[in-house]
């Protein structure tokens, strides 16, 4: 499902780059994205979901090449296939929870917005247990709260493909594994890849594949 | 569109504040050079149609602004007195009508306008309620004085005295309220009305007292010989004219040597005008005559030119309004930053995030633009009320 293939990357305005000789996360999997700060992760979540094209190689993700794509083809590519849940959630401040699970369709005028989907975003919402919170501003939320506002986001569009950049990061061992779980459950649900960015080894337990980005790193 | 306006909207009222500080900015920006240009139109219109139908304005020598203004509108400082015989002057000429003034007095903080009833015909002026004058005392109120004092015909009202600590000085007249004008949307709803003769009397210049021939009481009297009394200060003066009284008040000089401020003159027509200017055109002259427009127009000069200032500082000030809009956007821009690359990593377009932020400064062009429109409007509707205040 996703076909990484002599993968080059390198950041304009400083040394870092990447080079991925082969890599392969089968459809469905739950794959782990690990390594120190600095070694790529981010980037090669960011090369797969199509927010950066690579300067050589081939990046085929549920059947499209990436690496060959337009900027609006992998716009597309990202609403239609990614769901993106961000490392400190980047939730809108000025929106309440019920239009901050609904951003996707706000934002993405091609996208049908009527009462479906507003429904699609309440029940998604209710099963997450914010189903009380829908209006509640976001700066009113709990950590945890928050968290599953972003997965809901991230669900809303049925992604076949669930990336989580350091999903746990700054949580306590328990949080942690609740967090996973339901990233976990949600993305065994969806039928989707799920591929989480990680710092922490204890956590790797459950996932299918594990890929260490430092041995893509390239330069400083 | 919706969704773009649903965004702009959400992130407006969360930021109330920063959009209110713009919404003011700009709205201030657009509404007060507008509001000074109506004002401005305004002032020069009324100030004009006033002048235009006042041909010829005697007085005495000195500002012609006061002068002009005080003939016109009430207003400003009066100017000195010239004598009544300067009425009498111009009747024997034959080349005007006379019209005296004298406007020195005050009643609850409005002109007492002396004059005689040639004014209401000239002016056009409709007794709305109540009766014209018709005797010594009694006084005839301009629209809007009595709407504000809430008085009208059958009702009395006090002239001002001079200074309340001279106990020596002239006494407040007592005036029967004969009638109110009807409104004529100029000086005139501001002031009070009464015969010339009613404003010598405020002045003291004319008094009425118990005949002191028949009187018994020797306290109020200084002297007497046989062919005249002659009063102390005891003597009580009348603050009221009544029919029982009105016979007894007098004046203690020649008519043709009392005080006037101005005197309005309506030329039979233009070459009698000419030549009646002539007459004042010497040094021998002992009052000048003058042509309100020519004052006027004069006047406006003056004004145009502190609007041209005006207009200058107010260019300055939608420059730095324009800078500080664009310090707040680049703020703005940068504040949102992060919110705009979420909104790239989930599909948005960076044309639908360009839009995103354009909507805002255009609602808030628009609302400040609105708000602006809506206050010039108001300022036209209030304008003549204003700058009708600002003359009388």
């Amino acid at each position: 499902m996703i076909t990484l293939n002599h993968v080059e990357f390198k950041y304009s305005n400083s040394g870092f780059g990447m080079r991925v000789p082969s890599l392969t996360i089968e459809a469905g999997s739950k794959a782990a994205l690990v390594g120190p700060s600095g070694s790529g992760k981010t980037t090669l979540l960011h090369i797969i979901a199509g927010i950066r094209v690579p300067e050589q190689g081939e990046v085929e993700v549920c059947g499209v090449d990436l690496a060959s794509s337009a900027d609006a083809a992998r716009r597309d590519f990202r609403i239609s296939t990614i769901g993106f849940v961000f490392q400190d959630f980047e939730l809108i401040d000025y929106l309440d929870v019920n239009e901050n699970i609904l951003l996707p369709y706000l934002i993405n005028n091609s996208l049908k917005f009527d009462s479906t989907v507003r429904e699609a975003a309440r029940s998604l919402a209710e099963s997450m247990g914010l189903g009380n919170k829908l209006t509640r501003r976001i700066d009113r939320l709990s950590h945890g709260e928050r968290q599953r506002v972003a997965i809901c986001r991230a669900l809303l569009l049925s992604p076949r493909i669930l990336l989580a950049d350091e999903p746990t990061g700054n949580l306590d061992p328990k949080n942690k594994e609740r967090i996973l779980r339901i990233l976990f459950d949600c993305a065994t649900n969806a039928n989707a890849a799920l591929l989480v960015v990680t710092h922490d080894y204890n956590l790797l337990g459950g996932f299918d594949q594990v890929v260490d980005c430092q041995q893509f790193q390239v330069g400083d | 569109m919706y969704r773009t306006l649903l965004l702009t909207w959400r992130y407006m009222t969360f930021h109330k504040i920063k959009t209110a500080i713009l919404v003011t900015c700009i709205t201030l920006t657009v509404y007060l050079p507008v509001a000074v240009h109506l004002l401005v139109d305004d002032f020069q219109v009324q100030l004009m149609t006033r002048a235009e139908t006042t041909p010829l304005v005697i007085g005495a020598k000195g500002s012609r602004f006061d002068l002009v203004l005080q003939s016109l509108y009430f207003d400003a400082q009066p100017p000195e007195s010239i004598k009544m015989n300067e009425v009498s002057k111009i009747r024997n000429s034959g080349f005007a009508l006379p019209i005296p003034l004298h406007v020195r007095f005050r009643a609850r903080g409005f002109p007492v306008v002396g004059t005689t009833l040639e004014y209401f015909d000239f002016r056009n002026l409709q007794v709305g309620q109540g009766r014209p004058l018709a005797i010594l005392g009694d006084c005839i109120l301009g629209a809007d004085v009595a709407q504000k004092l809430g008085i009208g015909p059958g009702d009395y009202l006090m002239s001002d005295p001079e200074n309340v600590f001279d106990i020596g000085g002239n006494y407040p007249l007592k005036m029967c309220v004969t009638g109110v004008l009807a409104r004529s949307h100029s000086a005139d709803d501001y002031a009070v009305f009464v015969d010339i003769k009613t404003a010598w009397i405020i002045e003291g210049i004319g008094h009425g007292h118990q005949n002191l021939t028949d009187s018994t009481d020797e306290s109020v009297v200084l002297k007497r010989s046989d062919d005249q009394v002659v009063a102390n200060a005891a003597l009580p003066q009348y603050t009221e004219i009544t029919k029982d009284n009105l016979a007894s008040f007098h004046f203690h000089a020649e008519p043709d040597d009392l005080p006037i401020t101005a005197v309005i003159a309506v030329p039979h027509d233009e070459k009698s005008g000419v030549l009646l200017e002539g007459r004042y055109d010497t040094d021998k002259a002992n009052a000048q005559l003058l042509r309100p427009v020519k004052v006027v127009e004069e006047m406006m000069g003056m004004v145009f030119k502190v609007k041209r200032i005006f207009d200058a500082n107010v260019v300055l000030v939608a420059v730095s309004t324009a800078l500080f809009m664009v310090l707040v956007i680049l703020l703005s821009l940068r504040l949102r930053r992060r919110e705009a690359v979420t909104m790239f990593h989930l599909g948005c377009s960076r044309m639908t995030i360009f839009r995103l932020q354009a909507a805002e400064l255009i609602i808030v062009l628009l609302v400040s633009c609105m708000l602006a429109g809506l206050s010039a409007l108001a300022t036209l509707y209030y304008a003549p009320y204003f700058v009708r205040g600002l003359l009388s």
